[in-house]
């Protein structure tokens, strides 16, 4: 916790947990032992360690949605996140947010400092103790033995109003130097000690210092220590017989002294009359649970844990429709946790036209421009549009695609593609042409989550119609040059990367069957298919006065990696206009040329699939064979040109 | 005194009870055997048992609770509304309620068996089983529900092995809790109920 509304975020996170375990164990207070009602405290503990909104995922409800709107009226589009679920402050603070922050931590330590305090004045008292008497040294020892419980010191002090088990490393059992050794609180004492409740109430205290101005959070604290001498005063009551347990109540009844009782490092019996009617309403719930009741025990706490633990993604913004603001908070409060969640995000918020959806990748420095934006269009009074900056609708059928997708130090850089469903700026629409709106794209780590930054505005490309996502002659690549024989060869590789947008149609209407595009943005997803592909072609060089000479031309091309030898056994291209390709990208192209030929000649395209979700290998260079008129005439390498595809 | 004919229809009840919650058959998402008609059958089964069974009584609450969850879902369902999973919180109580009631109300039934039983039957060890072996396939279904995001794959198979056990364990707890019924048997003439042996 870095900041106040870090903090927050861990404290309402932990507090819907303690409202649900407070829950629950009303419904089984007189269903499961006090044990269990005891040990239900450690899914709390276990939540309190875990920084709120880990990977994405929140723990009951959204608590992102009222920080993030908070926030959001501090004039803060930062994204709230726990790195640590304790405090740290990293500069002195100088807004008025810093100074409460400051202060909840000042308040940290000064609950620290007054534990500690109590702690070393029970410890003071306690070494000023006398071992007791060999005949009440002699009666404890045997009580430990009969229940099987390892002693460690014992020790009479003067003053206490009774007997508690002190100390985190070396326990010592300490006793009221002028009462009576009673055999009943001795056992009690002895059970925590068994238990190692000492270092429990210092872990529970240490909880109820982090978050001392959660009146919830120190009540559930103050019930995990009343449920530890619950669980105790359990072991006691399995052990007596009838009278004596109404006996053990009276002792009970008879305290309410409640001097140490939340002290660190230390167990008390009578902790407080209002917890000792608790205890006393649990004695007279007392029954012992039947045998395989530690199963059902066992299997309740995990199914509590586990979902709390796990916590649950926040994929769908929650739409508030009176408020902009509130479904822009709801939007902010959803982080983009894989850079193909944020390409896939952005994807979407440009073909729906969604603000909500362009704010979930959105860079802080953007999101106020954005808020601005929809309550602008907003106040219109129609669904507010976001401006994406294309003249025309997307294609939402076809998707898009992020070309030549490339690992810049610690983020993403790629070509956005979209395809229109017209041609920009009211241009006649062509047949056979098809419109795309591209631009240069950024996914970049923000503060733990994946933003997405162009890095222009969106540009028109028109194209041949084709399948773009086995590659595009209209858009860029990475090109590899070779010369040789008059002709310079010119290689064009690119990688297509997409995400699966398809949702099935229910099996139920079968005369449907076939899928739509989800243009909901999914933050956690990841690329579902990743292709290469690489185009060739040759451009005449030479003398136009021999071009006539020439009438078949024909290209052996294959990708070669770094380390890779070069290949020797390339394919002889043969016959007229013939294509071959491997789905490792070697062609072989043979071409027949008609007289008065003209230059540049496409020699077609290879490629083949790759890992979505690794880096995509690009080649050192291109082995290449020229073949003229049937005969081989040069072999030669296509050399990376410099500068980068745009 | 025991009344002989109020146990047998408590134990009977419980059984149909199970009927419902094993069996599920679906029109597109609307059930026609629903869950919620299982759980009226174990509230009117604590009803008549609990005089027996005084422990029963405590599982009133969460049966009711247990009974609005799965008639609220099923009305849901005809919107073809899955609530499962629409509120963590709710999803977490309804879990470990259904959980404990199972395991407390096969507790209580198997020591009624103990009492009822003929001597050979041993019911009351085979309902003990089932029980544990239905707490653990239980909390098994919903760890490996929150599981499957993870291990698609492995989870996919070990789900149908888990379905396939849990399915037999319900046939198995359904035919003991039928048999322990007609262990307590029924003298149509007069009206009276014998257990074929008395506690």
């Amino acid at each position: 916790m870095f900041d106040i509304w870090g903090f927050l975020l861990q404290t309402y996170t932990v507090s819907g947990v303690g409202a649900l375990i407070l829950l629950i164990k009303a419904l089984f207070k007189d269903k499961l032992s006090p044990k269990w009602q005891f040990a239900v405290w450690s899914v709390l503990g276990i939540i309190m360690l875990l920084p709120a909104g880990m990977f994405g995922r929140y723990t009951l409800f959204r608590w992102q949605i009222p920080i993030e709107i908070m926030k959001s009226g501090y004039g803060d589009y930062g994204f709230t996140k726990v790195l640590f679920p304790f405090p740290v402050i990293t500069s002195m603070p100088r807004t008025q947010l810093e100074w409460l922050y400051a202060l909840y931590v000042l308040g940290v330590l000064v609950h620290v400092f007054f534990y500690g305090i109590s702690y070393a004045k029970l410890h003071r008292a306690v070494r000023r103790g006398d071992e007791p008497s060999p005949e009440k040294c002699a009666c404890i020892q045997a009580i430990a033995a009969a229940h099987g419980i390892k002693l460690g010191r014992i020790v009479e002090v003067s003053g206490l109003p009774s007997a508690f088990v002190y100390g985190i490393f070396r326990p010592t059992l300490v006793l009221p130097k002028e009462n009576e050794l009673n055999e009943k609180i001795v056992l009690h004492e002895l059970f925590h000690l068994k238990n190692r409740d000492t270092l429990w109430s210092v872990i529970i205290c240490f909880f109820r210092c982090l978050h001392w101005c959660n009146p919830l959070i120190v009540y559930c604290a103050n019930r995990a220590i009343n449920d530890m001498e619950s669980r105790c005063d359990q072991y006691v009551l399995e052990r007596l017989e009838g009278e004596e347990r109404r006996e053990y109540g009276h002792i009970l009844l008879s305290m309410a002294n409640e001097r140490f009782s939340k002290t660190p490092g230390s167990t008390c019996i009578n902790n407080g009359g209002k917890n000792i009617r608790a205890r006393i309403e649990n004695i007279a719930r007392f029954k012992k649970y039947p045998q395989g009741m530690g199963l059902v025990s066992v299997c309740v706490i995990i199914l509590i844990a586990l979902p709390l633990v796990v916590g649950v993604q926040a994929t769908n913004i929650r739409a508030f429709s009176h408020s902009v603001e509130l479904t822009l908070a709801s939007a902010r409060s959803i982080p983009c946790t894989t850079p193909a969640g944020a390409f896939d995000t952005y994807g979407k918020s440009v073909l729906e036209r969604n603000g909500y959806y362009r704010a979930m990748c959105a860079p802080e420095d953007m999101q106020e421009a954005i808020l601005k934006e929809m309550l602008e269009k907003d106040d219109i009074g129609i669904f507010p549009i976001w401006d994406p900056g294309i003249d025309e609708w997307a294609n939402k059928q076809e998707g898009f695609y992020i070309y030549n997708l490339k690992h810049v130090g610690d983020a993403y850089e790629g070509l956005f593609v979209i395809e229109l469903n017209y041609p920009p700026s009211g241009k006649p629409a062509e047949i056979n042409m098809t419109y795309l709106a591209v631009q240069n794209l950024r996914v970049e780590n923000e503060n733990g989550r994946w933003v997405a930054i162009p890095l222009e505005a969106f540009r028109y490309v028109e194209t041949l119609s084709q399948s773009l996502s086995w590659g595009c002659l209209g858009l860029p690549g990475i090109t590899y040059v070779g010369e040789a024989n008059d002709w310079r060869i010119e290689a064009t590789y690119q990688t297509i990367h997409t995400i699966d947008l398809r949702v099935p149609v229910q099996r139920e209407i079968v005369f449907l069957l076939g899928a739509y595009s989800n243009t909901t943005p999914d933050p956690n997803a990841e690329f579902s298919r990743a292709a290469r592909s690489n185009s060739t072609k040759c451009v005449y060089i030479g003398r136009e006065s021999d071009k006539d000479k020439i009438t078949r031309l024909g290209l052996s091309v294959e990708p070669v990696y770094e380390g890779e030898k070069r290949p020797t056994d390339m394919r002889v291209p043969s016959g007229d206009n013939t294509v071959s390709s491997s789905n490792l990208g070697a062609q072989t192209v043979s071409k027949k040329l008609n007289p008065g030929w003209s230059s540049p000649i496409s020699m077609d395209g290879g490629g083949g699939s790759a890992d979505p979700n690794k880096d995509i290998e690009h080649p050192a260079y291109f082995a290449a064979d020229l073949y003229i008129n049937n005969e081989k005439v040069a072999t030669l390498d296509l050399i990376l040109q410099e500068g980068e595809a745009q | 005194m025991t009344n002989y004919q109020r146990l047998y229809d408590g134990i009977g009840r419980a059984a149909w009870g199970y009927f419902f919650i094993y069996f599920d058959i679906n029109i597109n998402t609307v059930s026609i055997l629903p869950s919620f008609i299982g759980y009226m059958l174990f509230l009117s089964a604590i009803n008549c048992l609990c005089e027996e069974e005084r422990e029963l009584g405590l599982l009133r609450t969460l049966g009711v609770i247990l009974t609005l969850w799965h008639i609220v879902s099923w009305i849901a369902s005809w919107g073809a509304v899955d609530l499962d999973g629409a509120l963590q919180a709710v999803d977490i109580i309804i879990d470990v309620v259904n959980i404990y009631f199972h395991f407390q109300l096969l507790t209580n039934l198997a020591s009624i068996a103990a009492k009822y039983q003929s001597t050979d039957d041993g019911l009351d060890n085979k309902l003990l089983r089932y029980r544990t072996l239905q707490t653990v396939m239980l909390t098994a279904v919903i760890i490996v529900g929150y599981l499957v995001k993870w291990m698609p794959g492995l989870i996919a198979g070990i789900s149908i092995c888990m379905i396939v056990v849990y399915l037999i364990a319900g046939i198995l707890l359904m035919k003991a809790l039928f048999d322990l019924r007609r262990s307590i048997s029924f003298d149509s003439g007069s009206g009276d109920f014998d257990a074929n042996t008395e506690a």
